[in-house]
């Protein structure tokens, strides 16, 4: 059996054809078809972020004058893309919405592998396109026809690697936290093209500094400093292609055990014991002999039953003091709802402790290589603060399964809206949570600030406050991480209609000012104005949420949206 | 609780899922919904739920222009989708009692209500189990228990008879749904299966192509009917005759 065969999918839809085409009617509903298109905003946006990357390795070889640096952002490029498609073939290998369906045809698991990596491959020849376009740039600034020569070969190879090694890290090491990775290289490419202006040049000055080695140390980079070793003439440079080789050759292999391992395996579920665990009373009288357990029977659901025990909650309100606070301060309705979003109950006080840890950890990490290697210090302060800032802001923007969606005649609907949830009540649960973080926070943008000052040597009257700037940022930005939960949810942007554009150009226009003012909050040297820039910003970010509010509840789009490819 | 929709139009892009429809139920009765795949059915629930949004017109319950925020409305319908929206990690006692505080029905006697349920929907003996270890249509039954202990005064059901469930569940919830009529309760639920429909509601609502095309009783449409013991298989039978 063959799950794509293009000869077949070409005939039939040939045969389709000819059908709409020979009834008027079935050719006003084809036309009616065609038109509901979704918009797909990545397909603008990817050529985009293609060209955004060659101009940035142009900009940057041209500014430093030599091609080091230019190749050292190809390589950390490749292994941001490389983080974010081993999440990607993760999902595609292992939670695939066809996989269900797969499960019930007559087909065996090499084919239902095949047809996944089939999938995973399509998206493949993108960052072939970014590397072509980075080696481009670097082609122009040497300027000679044999550089021209080696865009292509180079970029194929480049790419070879880094899909060798997606496969190698999937098939190998899948329990690295690959999700953190990516989103701290979303979060610094974010935060770089805000705050270019500001500290634009410092990265670049780090960069340069640090390219050699990272193009030597990186994976990613070892085709980098092939190119560049061939590019000074050097050929000690051709050792790289040792390691480039070995890395090629685990492809097979790699495939090979993701093939063996690719089983099918139904999600049966241990059947939960029927023993009444010693702890728990019950308040029945147990067995006399002890190694007789006491069993729940219907006679005991019935207890749990009759005697309410059902409705109890988890009693998550006793699992630290910032749990009690919280537990304290909701309403009855907002207690009913956490137990809606956190059906296992509230986690605060244990990740906080654990960000303070690892802050401290940071903190001794940093002191360390201050006595043993200066010059890394500032690699242990990014790195650091960069997984650190990552759990801050898990832990300030957690909704439990608040935005739960399910999968419901072909359409995604959230789980809110078939309970009768409401846009504010469930929102003011989520900013209670966030709000009780929020000196928390504060506490944690304030140290990182004055780690920041103690490896800079800048003044310390100057960073502090702007992380408490920071920390106010991030608290804010709830309301805008909120607006975009509901909204992940609902069909408001893939209509084409004035109000989905109208909503598309506010959301867009809401998020940009916020950033905008957020940025020259922090940045703007006359202080007076600075602080009414950054309060400005808090109230933008208020603002989109109750704007995205109004829409929300004046029944604008629908709480649906077609599943993501 | 009334239900009166004043012009309702919803599309999706170009296709009209609902066309304009102008409809009145009064408390107290069993409607079936019914029409070929793609009619409107669903898309008629979610916008009675607040799920959907109309593109125009108005729904109003008991005169109440009804919207996504009036809350005190939303609380009292339930919808019951035809895959039910549960969470899947937990036990059915522990999603039942979830639901019932979603919808502010935990009150005193709530649990009397529940044990009397899970016993005629034979969950009793597994309602310590997760859903995700049950049937089908166990978990369908688990919803409907929800839906039956909430008692809200409008019940909307995607295709309740072809949710996996035994003949126990579906007598069951046949009985519970009449007595709930009875006790002025409106019921809509969605069918494909016509003998069904005709023995087990009070109004029929033919939807074709977004437009209500017959919303009257079985004995009303027998009337006007020429083959009066096939009254549900004539109209579909025009229907497709249309199309064709």
């Amino acid at each position: 059996m063959k799950l794509h065969s293009p000869r077949f999918e070409r005939s039939l839809r040939r045969a389709v054809k000819k059908t709409v085409r020979s009834s008027p009617e079935l050719r006003r509903e084809a036309r009616a078809g065609r038109k509901s298109r979704q918009i797909r905003s990545g397909a603008l946006f990817r050529p985009l972020l293609s060209l955004g990357l060659a101009v940035l390795v142009g900009n940057v070889t041209k500014e430093k004058g030599h091609p080091a640096t230019g190749l050292a952002v190809l390589t950390l490029w490749c292994l941001a893309w490389l983080t974010f498609r081993v999440q990607n073939l993760l999902v595609i290998l292992y939670a695939s919405n066809d996989l269900q369906a797969l499960s019930m045809l007559p087909v065996t698991m090499p084919l239902v592998f095949r047809w996944e990596m089939w999938k995973f491959w399509r998206g493949a020849p993108l960052l072939l396109i970014d590397l072509l376009g980075g080696y481009i740039a670097l082609a122009i600034f040497w300027n000679q026809p044999a550089a021209w020569l080696m865009v292509l070969p180079a970029a194929l190879l480049s790419w070879a690697v880094a899909y060798s090694l997606v496969l190698l890290c999937t098939a190998r090491f899948r329990r690295l936290p690959y999700a953190v990775i990516s989103l701290a290289f979303l979060f610094l490419g974010i935060g770089l093209i805000m705050l270019h202006s500001v500290i634009g040049n410092a990265a670049l000055q780090l960069l340069d500094q640090f390219a050699p080695a990272l193009n030597f140390v990186l994976p990613t980079g070892w085709v980098a400093s092939l190119v560049l070793s061939w590019s000074t003439h050097s050929f000690l440079g051709l050792l790289f292609l040792l390691p480039i080789a070995a890395v090629l050759n685990s492809f097979r292999s790699s495939l090979a055990l993701l093939r063996k391992d690719y089983q099918f395996r139904e999600g049966l579920q241990r059947e939960v014991s029927d023993i009444v665990p010693p702890s728990v009373q019950t308040g029945i009288a147990r067995p006399a002999n002890p190694q007789t357990p006491l069993r729940v029977g219907p006679t005991m659901v019935e207890e749990i039953i009759t005697s309410r025990q059902f409705f109890a909650a988890p009693q998550w309100e006793n699992r630290g003091r910032l749990e009690k606070w919280l537990w304290n301060w909701l309403q009855p309705r907002e207690k009913v709802l956490a137990e809606f979003a956190f059906a296992n109950g509230v986690n605060l006080t244990r990740p906080w402790l654990k960000v303070l840890r690892n802050l401290a950890v940071v903190a001794t990490a940093i002191f360390l290589t201050g006595l043993v290697a200066p010059t890394m210090q500032i690699w242990a302060l990014v790195v650091g603060l960069m997984i650190t800032g990552v759990q801050v802001l898990a832990q300030a923007t957690m909704s439990g399964t608040a935005f739960r969606r399910m999968l419901c005649s072909g359409l995604v609907i959230p789980f809110h809206a078939v309970y009768g949830i409401g846009y504010r009540e469930l929102s003011r649960l989520l900013l209670k949570v966030t709000a009780l973080q929020a000196p928390f926070i504060l506490l944690f943008t304030l140290s990182a600030s004055a780690l920041v000052a103690c490896v800079t040597r800048m003044p310390l009257a100057l960073l502090l406050p702007a992380g408490f700037k920071c920390g106010g940022l991030l608290v804010a930005a709830r309301f805008i991480t909120l607006v975009f939960a509901f909204s992940s949810t609902t069909n408001d942007s893939s209509r084409f209609s004035l109000w989905s554009i109208a909503l598309i150009i506010v959301m867009a226009g809401f998020g940009i000012i916020f950033l905008l003012l957020g940025g020259a909050g922090l940045f703007v040297p006359d202080r007076g104005a600075a602080w009414a820039l950054w309060a400005l910003a808090m109230g933008d970010a208020f603002l989109f949420f109750k704007v995205y509010g109004f829409f929300y509840r004046h029944g604008r789009f629908d709480l649906m949206s077609l599943p993501r490819r | 609780m009334k239900i009166d929709l004043r012009g309702v139009l919803k599309s999706y892009r170009s296709v009209r899922a609902l066309d304009r429809i102008s409809l009145q139920i009064v408390p107290g009765q069993i409607v079936s919904l019914l029409g070929p795949n793609g009619a409107g059915k669903t898309t008629l629930l979610r916008c009675l739920a607040g799920i959907a949004a109309l593109d125009q017109g108005a729904i109003y319950f008991d005169d109440e222009e009804f919207n996504r925020d009036r809350m005190e409305l939303r609380r009292r319908l339930h919808i019951l989708p035809d895959f039910p929206f549960l969470f899947w990690d937990q036990s059915i006692l522990r999603n039942i009692a979830i639901i019932l505080k979603l919808f502010n029905a935990d009150g005193p006697g709530s649990e009397d209500k529940v044990l009397k349920l899970l016993g005629e929907f034979d969950l009793l003996p597994i309602a310590l189990r997760p859903v995700n270890s049950l049937s089908r249509g166990q978990a369908y039954k688990t919803a409907l228990v929800a839906l039956l202990a909430v008692d809200p005064e409008v019940w909307l059901l995607d295709e309740p008879f072809a949710s996996g469930m035994d003949p126990t569940g579906i007598e069951a919830f046949k009985r519970h749904a009449r007595a709930a009529a009875a006790r002025n309760r409106t019921i809509l639920y969605s069918t494909q299966l016509l003998d069904v429909a005709e023995r087990f509601s009070d109004r029929v609502c033919v939807i074709h192509r977004g437009e209500i095309r017959a919303f009257d009783t079985l004995t009303n449409l027998r009337e006007k009917a020429q083959d009066k013991d096939n009254v549900l298989e004539e109209l579909f039978r025009q229907l497709r005759e249309e199309k064709s």
